[in-house]
């Protein structure tokens, strides 16, 4: 089955973020910097792009890496990468200042916590990346610019801004069904075009 | 699951993955999650795999290099607080901090246990001091009083009145002496207090000479009794006179002052 084999394929990469925190919970500090040197320009430009304040942006990216420093122990395998946790976490923490800035509730969705009910064992790792490449990057590049205009506007309103689906429907004027259908298409899309880019660069 | 459910399924799973979800819908992605297969966990997986990719489409800027440093020192101080909140929980040195404030404590209560027992032994001191002196006093008036009333209790005494003259009127005292043992009581009322260079001397007239019977000062009270030994004249009838004047401290060998009492001895 692809899934299974991209996994196994790509779990030697993960391994390289793995250790780095689970050595992060040993309270290695050169480690953690090292994490911290490979992720932080990404997480930057994701809370960059999300508050819109570089300022704000420096003073969360501080709030984001002591709490990776504080709860590397809750990190699953089970609920997706090293990267994805963290990415999540950037995500969660960029949301709640957005929330406390204009009032408005935003998604529930992607807690760092883990509250998802994802049973032992799951399937390891991410099935789509092990860990941030070049290769990734220019993929999702390429499939991003492939998605129509109002795809990649719902998911960037989803993304970036935590907005509901019920909340883009209103924002945009749209029916909530256009929405979702503009969200699970673009979902879709870009997911199909970094299967197909990963399949051939191991093919 | 049911192909309705694993539609539902994967709408939230990409309502979830995309960020969107809200929370009555997370807890049905929950339920789903519960009893899903492999399959769908893989799904499920991807499809958050996929938009935790997004930001990848973004050219990236690196943060300013003080924030990693300001991340780093922030990271030491964490690591060195956990560091010793371990230290103590693993060999509890507390309790030694504890206990030197537990002796500091008793140490200030003795300190001032000291103090005050010393301060009360002071004041014991002080008042045994007093009450040993006033018995010395008592003692010694008791003596005193004793030594009167033997004279007092002489088969022959004699009685001298004395008057108080020009200096002060006002004065009076007597006599009592044993002519056979030359001892004799001298009381005197209403004689002035002196200055600390005078003494009050008492004289004996034999003919017209005076002889010194003795010096003596008087208490601030209305009489004071005195004992006087070795009498020089012991025969009534040689004693002209008994008079007291007020001589330099310690005495004269005869008379220089005022003259404050005097009475001659009825034969």
């Amino acid at each position: 089955m692809f899934l299974l084999a991209l996994i196994q394929a790509q779990l030697a990469r993960n391994e390289e973020d793995y250790d780095l925190l689970m050595r992060t919970i040993q309270r290695d500090q050169v480690a953690f910097a090292r994490l911290y040197d490979k992720y932080s320009p990404l997480i930057y430009t994701i809370v960059v792009r999300m508050v819109q304040s570089t300022g704000e942006a420096e003073d969360l990216l501080q709030e984001i890496f002591m709490q990776i420093w504080n709860k590397a122990s809750l990190f699953s395998e089970s609920k997706g990468s090293v990267y994805t946790w963290i990415v999540t976490i950037a995500r969660r923490k960029a949301i709640d200042r957005l929330r406390s800035k204009d009032n408005v509730s935003r998604g529930a969705s992607l807690d760092e916590d883990s509250t998802l009910a994802i049973p032992d064992p799951a399937p390891k790792a991410d099935p789509l990346l092990a860990t941030i490449s070049a290769e990734h990057e220019s993929l999702m590049k390429s499939a991003f610019a492939l998605l129509g205009e109002d795809q990649r506007t719902v998911l960037e309103m989803g993304f970036y801004e935590g907005f509901t689906h019920v909340q883009i429907a209103e924002r945009l004027n749209v029916p909530l069904g256009t929405v979702k259908t503009r969200m699970r298409q673009g979902l879709i899309r870009l997911r199909d075009h970094l299967k197909a880019g990963l399949r051939e660069d191991r093919g | 699951m049911k192909t309705e459910d694993k539609k539902e399924f994967l709408q939230l799973s990409t309502e979830y993955a995309s960020g969107s979800l809200d929370d009555d819908d997370l807890r049905r992605l929950n339920e789903y999650l519960k009893s899903a297969s492999a399959e769908e966990l893989g799904e499920f997986l991807e499809l958050v795999s996929t938009a935790s990719l997004i930001p990848l489409a973004l050219e990236r800027t690196a943060p300013p290099a003080r924030i990693r440093e300001e991340l780093m020192t922030k990271v030491r101080l964490s690591a060195r607080a956990e560091e010793t909140a371990h230290r103590w929980t693993e060999s509890p040195p507390e309790p030694a901090p504890r206990r030197t404030w537990l002796w500091y404590g008793i140490g200030a209560v003795f300190v001032v246990m000291i103090i005050a027992v010393s301060s009360l032994v002071t004041h014991l001191m002080g008042t045994i001091d007093t009450q040993h002196q006033q018995l010395v006093e008592l003692r010694d008036e008791l003596t005193r009083k004793e030594e009167l009333l033997k004279v007092l209790a002489s088969r022959h005494i004699e009685v001298t009145m004395m008057n108080g003259l020009k200096p002060n009127p006002v004065g009076y005292g007597k006599i009592i002496w044993d002519p056979v043992k030359g001892t004799a009581i001298l009381q005197v009322s209403n004689l002035p207090s002196i200055p600390s260079d005078k003494d009050y001397q008492l004289w004996v007239i034999k003919g017209k000479q005076p002889i010194s019977a003795g010096i003596f000062s008087v208490e601030n009270t209305p009489s004071n009794f005195f004992k006087i030994e070795n009498l020089a004249v012991t025969d009534p009838r040689e004693i002209a006179a008994f008079a007291i004047t007020l001589e330099p401290k310690g005495g004269v060998p005869a008379p220089t002052g005022e003259m404050y009492m005097a009475g001659s001895p009825k034969l």
